[in-house]
């Protein structure tokens, strides 16, 4: 699966706006690349254990066995892989509404470390196809993050490469 | 529904990795910004710093590479008082903001000029327009380095 996406970072204190533009791929098992080529190439790669994160100046590799935010990210994505996110309700309190031409998906925290960090998540899927079509990160001081995506494919092959850690 | 839910599963893990190094806020003449990062002995924080230089004050926020607000503060250039308006949960207790607040003041003495007393514990260095700045006391570093521009490749 692939796509591209535009997001845009709210600053409530600044009343302004950062503006970036990108392309993520996901393959099956747990395989993940965000990347942002615009104004600023940025880089992030899930792959197993591993996590890439790095631009020009700056790289890391982390390992999710060893850094506690990394593994919940990861265990979350897993989970919501399977579908299990939705029907086990640990991590969010998880609320669906129709609004008209999309399906509103809003999850809202449980846990302490997840709380510290978002309000809620709300997500828009059109009902014609399923398919995402804008999320919104609302964060507890009211800033908030939308993202937008364009140009959704899916069960297409990707290249391995993608997902390498460097 | 499977797509529906595989996507999910993506949104989900971009909740962690939307990182907002790769973003320029829409431009006005008093915004800046840069990388930065803060070691602390336990851990440390990076993303991008961006600051509004207004007529009275000084409007400051650190974006995490979570894309999350960690840090967010108003510096008054009257009273020259710092306010942290926002910070992340793990930092929000009173005995590190308190810390805080210090060393971001003394980081906008060193990045704006703003007036600050003369401390021993704070070691600064310049490098090719990056700055550190150092409490040797508290073993914490504050780093701010140039946004690295698209025309560079990151693998």
């Amino acid at each position: 699966m692939s796509c591209s996406f535009v997001q845009t970072k709210h600053i409530s204190l600044l009343s302004d706006k950062m503006v970036s533009e990108g392309n993520m791929y996901y393959s099956q098992p747990g395989k993940l690349r965000w990347e942002y080529t615009s104004p600023y190439k940025y880089l992030f790669i899930f792959n197993g254990t591993k996590v890439y994160v790095g631009n020009n100046s700056k790289k890391d590799v982390i390992d999710t066995n060893t850094n506690k935010v990394f593994k919940e990210v990861a265990r979350i994505m897993m989970n919501t892989v399977t579908g299990k996110a939705l029907s086990n309700t640990s991590d969010f309190t998880v609320n669906v509404e129709d609004a008209q031409t999309s399906w509103l998906i809003t999850l809202v925290p449980k846990k302490k470390e997840l709380k510290q960090m978002f309000a809620k998540i709300e997500m828009f899927f059109n009902k014609n196809n399923n398919m995402i079509s804008e999320l919104n990160i609302v964060e507890k001081n009211k800033d908030k993050t939308n993202i937008k995506f364009s140009d959704i494919s899916t069960n297409k092959t990707l290249n391995a490469n993608l997902f390498a850690i460097p | 529904m499977r797509i529906c839910l595989l996507f999910l599963s993506l949104l989900l893990s971009f909740i962690g990795v939307n990182a907002q190094n790769g973003m320029s806020e829409v431009e006005t003449p008093l915004t800046e910004r840069c990388m930065f990062d803060i070691a602390m002995e336990k851990g440390h924080l990076s993303g991008i710093f961006i600051t509004k230089d207004m007529d009275d004050a000084i409007l400051g926020t650190m974006v995490n590479e979570f894309g999350i607000t960690a840090i967010s503060f108003i510096y008054d250039k009257h009273s020259h008082k710092i306010k942290l308006e926002n910070v992340i949960g793990f930092l929000n207790k009173w005995y590190i903001k308190r810390v805080l607040k210090q060393d971001i003041r003394y980081c906008l003495h060193i990045l704006y000029d703003v007036p600050a007393k003369d401390d021993k514990n704070y070691i600064v260095s310049m490098s090719d327009g990056n700055v550190t700045v150092t409490n040797s006391k508290r073993k914490i570093t504050y780093s701010f380095s140039h946004i690295q521009e698209q025309n560079g490749t990151e693998e």
